[in-house]
């Protein structure tokens, strides 16, 4: 496994802007008291998972959902298929990564629907056949003139980078399918246990298409389930200042006991990994709530986006729960892509310590004998070094070429079969 | 008093006349005897390899050196708070900058020059305690800093990470070098020996030096 080194201008304006914002609101509010509020709502939900998972299902059946459990991926993709039935449908999506998660629109592309992402940043990257390199922000790693190509493509006809009418082109070919589509998934950024209400919060209104159109699936992840209302004012708060550095998105949609004349709603609920990373010792990340924040300050993250980490879930959050959400995805020296400089720990949210958590995750990595060999021999060296006695003397101007010409220690990489570099 | 100063691996191999400059500044500080402790490393390659056993051991070796001494001076931010959450050393250990900091009032007479002022992600001290030292190095120096021209809060070291990963560690540099170029500094300046190696060897046209060694330079001591 390689970290991309080309240098990622977007991602890093992109972030740089996002930070900026996020900062000046932040200064604005009772931060602190804010994060300590939804760090215990959310330490709530990670110690009472199955409990509120319970309560949550209740409550949603009373209120006239259908609420299906899926254990993995296979069991999501094929509950959402029961829903829609065999025929090929025209479908709408809003941005979920638990949808990319458990490769649904894949599934259903491939089993002839006509799927249409409907989030500006999701239908780009769907359009360039990418994954999103961000949790909110999918189209980071773009600037305006790659997504000028990438429209011009779909449009058939040249388009300026102008930002304004590069959206006014997607607006008007993304209203079509709005008004066709037989059926719209959404995800969900909290459920709410107490009332069994889902909680999507969005800035580009497509999410009420989807959420409003014939029939309503939303596909998310168990761990999204919080114990009541009144915990969702600061989770709310936290959750848009870091992702965008807004006060509060421009919709938030609380959907409860659907009205007549409402379509039908089923709401698939997703452990695939979600239990066992909430009963393990990484189980401070299951606070997580998808606010991108760890990756917009990451050092690497900046440097070579969210596509280098291979999985759905990039950066510092993703090193913890991918292992869980997508192990087989996971590159085996992930716990690598960090300077564990701590960034992530200071800005997250809900304060899960993730810089540490890697740390453990290397550490896990090293008992298994699995730690990159070129790590694993320079430690040794510098513990037999440290040692002293004819050893240490031996050995420490050998580690004094290393330390002023790393490129040194490549040199036994060269030979190897797959060798990193 | 029995003093030592530890020589980090980095420093030793890198900057090695680091240390001599290290302790004129502690002499100026009012430690006149210093000796090179006998310790190679701290152990903080082990702890962020993974290797937890391996770090305690690296620890326990260290504070064998250290026995005898009353005072352990450690110019390396990364490896004293290292050695502290390892809880070695005890209250005998101190960040040579912090003695620097306060006890040195010795003036730069030469030209004003722009410099910038590195501060590793792994810091041990606190923003406030930090802009004391900066304000100290500016007066003490006579040097204008110039504020952290980008918003990455690392240089792309991170030990491990830049050994692994050493073309994404280089481009992350270059970026930081271009920035700093580009806001008027032509030397880096910091405490820290794994970053300013890391700074080192991807300086490009920039003058990269330990704090000891720029201080002397400036004729402090």
């Amino acid at each position: 496994m390689t970290l991309i080194a080309a240098p990622t201008t977007a991602t890093r304006k992109a972030a740089d802007v996002t930070l900026g914002k996020r900062g000046e609101v932040a200064a604005t509010l009772a931060w602190e008291t804010l994060r300590d509020q939804a760090t215990a709502a959310r330490r709530d939900t990670t110690e009472h998972l199955d409990e509120l998972v319970a309560m949550f299902t209740r409550a949603a059946e009373a209120a006239g959902c259908k609420v299906l459990r899926a254990a993995d991926n296979a069991a999501a993709c094929r509950a959402v298929m029961d829903e829609l039935g065999a025929s090929p449908q025209v479908i709408i999506k809003s941005k979920s990564m638990v949808t990319e998660e458990i490769g649904l629109r894949h599934h259903m592309e491939r089993l002839g629907f006509t799927v249409f992402e409907t989030d500006l940043g999701e239908w780009i990257v769907q359009v360039r056949g990418e994954l999103p390199s961000h949790v909110t922000a999918p189209a980071i790693h773009l600037n305006a003139e790659q997504i000028a190509e990438t429209l011009s493509g779909v449009m058939g006809r040249k388009l300026s980078s102008d930002a304004t009418a590069l959206t006014e082109v997607a607006t008007e070919y993304l209203r079509q399918p709005l008004r066709a589509s037989a059926a719209g998934i959404s995800g969900a950024n909290f459920l709410i246990a107490e009332t069994g209400e889902i909680v999507v919060i969005e800035n580009e209104g497509n999410a009420y298409f989807c959420t409003s159109a014939a029939k309503h699936v939303v596909v998310t992840g168990i761990d999204k389930v919080i114990r009541k209302r009144s915990d969702l004012p600061a989770l709310l708060r936290v959750l848009t200042v870091s992702a965008t550095g807004q006060r509060q998105t421009v919709y938030t949609h609380l959907l409860g006991r659907p009205l007549p004349g409402d379509p039908a709603r089923t709401i698939v609920l997703v452990d695939n990994g979600r239990t066992e990373l909430a009963r393990s010792e990484f189980s401070d990340a299951t606070r997580c709530i998808r606010c991108g924040a760890c990756m917009v300050v990451c050092p690497v993250f900046r440097q070579v986006t969210g596509h280098a980490y291979k999985t759905v879930y990039p950066g510092p959050i993703g090193i913890l729960v991918a292992p869980y959400l997508e192990p087989k995805a996971t590159p085996s020296d992930a716990p690598f892509f960090s300077t564990l400089c701590g960034a992530c720990s200071d800005i997250c949210p809900v304060r899960i310590p993730i810089s540490s958590l890697i740390a453990k995750r290397r550490e896990l990595l090293w008992k298994a004998g699995a730690t990159p060999q070129m790590v694993r021999t320079g430690v040794s060296l510098w513990k037999l070094a440290s040692r002293g006695g004819i050893t240490g003397f031996v050995l420490k101007p050998l580690l004094t070429l290393l330390l002023r010409w790393p490129k040194l220690a490549r040199l036994g990489q060269l030979t190897r079969p797959g060798a990193r570099r | 008093m029995k003093a030592a100063l530890f020589v980090p691996c980095t420093t030793g191999a890198v900057f090695s006349g680091d240390a001599d400059a290290q302790r004129r500044l502690l002499a100026l500080a009012g430690y006149p005897s210093v000796a090179t402790l006998g310790a190679f490393c701290c152990g903080q390659p082990a702890s962020t390899a993974g290797d937890r056993d391996g770090a305690s051991a690296m620890g326990r070796t260290w504070d064998d050196a250290a026995r005898g001494f009353d005072a352990l001076f450690v110019a390396s931010a990364t490896c004293c708070g290292h050695l502290r959450h390892e809880g070695v050393g005890g209250d005998r250990l101190r960040y040579a900058p912090d003695v620097w900091v306060d006890a040195i009032r010795a003036r730069s007479t030469r030209e004003k020059t722009p410099i910038y002022l590195h501060r590793p992600c792994h810091d041990v001290w606190d923003d406030a305690r930090f802009d004391v030292y900066a304000r100290w190095v500016e007066d003490t120096a006579n040097v204008e800093i110039i504020a952290r021209p980008y918003k990455d809060p690392c240089c792309g070291f991170g030990g491990v990470f830049a050994t692994l990963f050493d073309r994404t560690a280089a481009s992350m540099m270059a970026h930081r070098i271009g920035a700093i170029a580009a806001a008027g500094a032509g030397t880096v300046v910091s405490a820290e020996p794994g970053c300013l190696s890391h700074f080192a060897h991807h300086a490009g046209g920039l003058t990269v030096v330990p704090l000891a060694t720029f201080l002397v330079s400036r004729g402090i001591a």
